[in-house]
């Protein structure tokens, strides 16, 4: 079958294309590595990934400036390889290796760098809306100019600390998006089951504030809704509730075989893979020629490779080193 | 080249999996991503993948089998024919092992646990090189505050040295990690007998004095019935690994000697086998320098009657599926017949693991010592 079109950005210039396609490809196959070892048995732990999702995070952080913020969630791998986290650092950090982002304490669920524009990863769901807005007061009070993206999943705005969290960057202006990417599931509870307004955008209007949806599998509708309520925060308008919808074609964790979703309903989704989708579009367009296509493959198994290489040959962090790191 | 499939660790409650159906055959191809496998934990039905592109060549584990997570379950190779060798078989271990968990615990370094301690307190502390955990904390729910570490300070300046550290242990480590395992994974239950000696010290006296440089003590005595006793009561002879069981014929023992700091386990080899003599000198030599034999003993024989404990539980070794703590020898008044008199009692007292052994052949065990104690 034929997948559904891009609805074609004019703002996006066909440089940030092959960009945009080449970040799309990274997270989805350093997603497909990371599962991999984990079946090896060469890395350890439960993982929440998001295949599928690619669009949203590369989408709202192809927007993103220097000094501009990203929170997260159990599911960050995206989000901070789309904020341009160096790929090294966050396969060692999910090998638990000193060269990790996080110095190997954090793991794959507190993942993140300050440095490099992502505060490390909140896993409790709802728990970055609030640290959002704060960083949105930071940033609003230091005239700073930069802004917040916060990412969070449908099942957070269900969560006391999303209505707190997103009423208080509403009256006080501050530069937050909300950026919420909608894969339909709570863990394995359906959104239509704990939510009774059909688009979760729609619940802006109780706090005052823009509330849009856009086809979170669409790169390009992604990066231009997000650009719309990035200028608005950035101008001191307030924040803006930008839903995205999306799909997890993978399970929850390692644990969930998915076996809660109706029949078909994967391959409906599958259908609208967002990376395929996209590099459809590159090559319809004239964006990258096949032989293109098949570089930037080649180049990003290259980097992944590395990155394993360089994971495993990282040191493990020594007891003495429990207490670095610390700050209360 | 070979490529191990593993069962993954589902994590949450438990990491044991079921393997509830094989999807592909040895011969068949796989190609990445490929669910080869179902499995089954008490949480969730899962595929297991291949992570590789190639043949499955042999599953190593059988349907059914509920085995821990990250045990090797299937070899695929690149291509159809080739030959490969097993898990293990190529030096590399198929799996951690307890030894390998105890000795990757081992702290290189100790550290003050569980000290609550104002950071104004532990700058101090880091400062003068003073241990927390020996500073008792005078704030809010104990903590620790900067006024605390430098009473303290004063206090043991005037003070005598401080108790001197065993410092790092890796063998009591190594059991200290042994015996958690235990207890942990084996639900122990306990049944005590006191058993009469008094036919037993009787054969002893007449033993002892024929061989002067070879005397049995009571615990050979009590170690030989013990044996003779699993001999005849094969239900205790069995293992129990993985969610399989497996009957074992010869009655291994293993005895628990003493070894500071800790002890160690001195394997012997079907004791029913052998002569008096031959026994003895085993013992003696077994509990003196550690040769391996090939033996897989289950139950384990501990005595504390020495030192004139009475009686005493003791904690299975994780080999191990039943232990049998000895007391000691002692003289007590026993009603016979209606008439008081003195007998020579010993107090065993089995602990057993009950995913393999009931209280009944407990009880049967118990029993049968006693009869080869009188039938010496």
């Amino acid at each position: 079958m034929t997948l559904p079109t891009i609805a074609m950005s004019k703002q996006v210039t066909n440089e940030q294309r092959k960009s945009l396609f080449r970040k799309l490809l990274l997270c989805r196959r350093f997603e497909e590595r990371v599962y991999y070892l984990f079946l090896e048995g060469r890395m350890p732990g439960t993982i929440h990934q998001a295949q599928g999702q690619e669009a949203c995070a590369v989408g709202v952080c192809s927007v993103l400036r220097q000094g501009d913020v990203v929170t997260s969630t159990h599911r960050p791998h995206q989000h901070a390889l789309a904020r341009g986290l160096s790929v090294n650092s966050l396969m060692a950090e999910l090998f638990a290796k000193t060269t990790g982002c996080c110095h190997g304490k954090g793991g794959s669920m507190h993942l993140g760098s300050l440095e490099d524009g992502m505060l490390p990863a909140v896993a409790i769901v709802g728990g970055g809306i609030p640290l959002a807005s704060g960083l949105g007061l930071a940033f609003k009070y230091r005239k700073t100019g930069s802004i917040v993206a916060c990412f969070f999943g449908d099942g957070a705005t269900n969560i006391g600390s999303f209505h707190e969290g997103v009423n208080i960057a509403a009256i006080w202006d501050l530069p937050v998006v909300f950026a919420c990417e909608n894969n339909r599931y709570g863990a394995s509870t359906a959104i239509e089951k704990v939510t009774r307004v059909p688009h979760l955008s729609d619940r802006a209007a109780a706090y005052g504030i823009p509330g849009v949806t856009v086809d979170g599998n669409d790169v390009e509708a992604v990066h231009d809704a997000m650009q719309k309520a990035a200028e608005r925060a950035r101008s001191g308008k307030g924040p803006t509730f930008l839903e995205m919808e999306t799909y997890r074609v993978c399970g929850h964790s390692r644990s969930d075989p998915g076996h809660y979703r109706p029949n078909g309903e994967l391959q409906y989704w599958k259908d609208r893979d967002p990376v395929v989708r996209y590099e459809e579009f590159c090559v319809a367009q004239g964006v990258l020629s096949a032989k293109e296509v098949e570089d930037l493959k080649a180049s990003v198994e290259k980097e992944l490779d590395d990155a394993v290489a360089f994971a495993e040959a990282s040191p493990s962090p020594q007891p003495e080193d429990v207490l670095n790191d610390v700050y209360a | 080249m070979r490529h191990v499939i593993i069962l993954p660790d589902l994590g949450q409650t438990t990491n044991e999996v079921t393997i509830r159906q094989f999807l592909k055959k040895p011969g068949e191809r796989v190609t990445r991503g490929e669910p080869i496998l179902a499995v089954s934990t008490d949480k969730v039905d899962m595929e297991v993948e291949s992570f590789a592109n190639g043949y499955l060549r042999q599953w190593l584990l059988e349907e059914g089998t509920l085995a821990s997570a990250m045990s090797p379950v299937a070899i695929v190779t690149d291509t159809a024919d080739e030959p490969y060798a097993l898990p293990g078989d190529d030096g590399k271990p198929a799996r951690l092992e307890i030894e390998d968990i105890a000795a990757a615990a081992t702290p290189t370094k100790s550290r003050p646990a569980g000290v609550t301690a104002a950071p104004a307190a532990r700058a101090v502390a880091k400062e003068r090189g003073i241990d927390l955990s020996r500073v008792s904390g005078t704030g809010p729910d104990g903590l620790i505050t900067k006024a605390d570490v430098l009473r303290w300070a004063e206090q043991t300046d005037k003070a005598a040295p401080s108790p001197s550290s065993l410092g790092d242990n890796r063998a009591l480590s190594a059991m200290a990690a042994t015996v958690i395992a235990s207890k942990r994974d084996i639900p122990h239950f306990y049944a005590t007998v006191d058993v009469s000696m008094s036919h037993a010290a009787a054969w002893r006296a007449g033993w002892n004095e024929k061989h002067p440089h070879l005397h049995a003590t009571y615990n050979d005595v009590l170690v030989l019935c013990a044996a003779r006793s699993l001999r005849d009561n094969p239900r205790l002879n069995v293992s129990y690994s993985n969610g399989s069981y497996k009957q074992h014929s010869a009655a291994d023992v293993v005895l628990v000697v003493a070894h500071e700091p800790t002890m160690l386990l001195a394997p012997l080899a079907d004791p029913c086998a052998l002569t008096w003599e031959e026994f003895l000198e085993t013992v003696r030599r077994a509990t003196q320098v550690s040769t391996p034999i090939a033996a897989e003993p289950l139950v384990a024989i501990s005595n504390l009657g020495m030192f004139g404990v009475k009686q005493f539980a003791a904690i299975i070794p994780p080999s191990c599926t039943s232990a049998l703590a000895i007391g000691a020898v002692r003289e007590q008044p026993a009603v016979k017949n209606g008439k008081l008199e003195s007998e020579l009692v010993c107090s065993l007292t089995i602990s057993a693991d009950h995913r393999v052994v009931d209280g009944v052949a407990a009880a049967r065990f118990l029993e049968r010592v006693q009869f080869h104690l009188n039938s010496l």
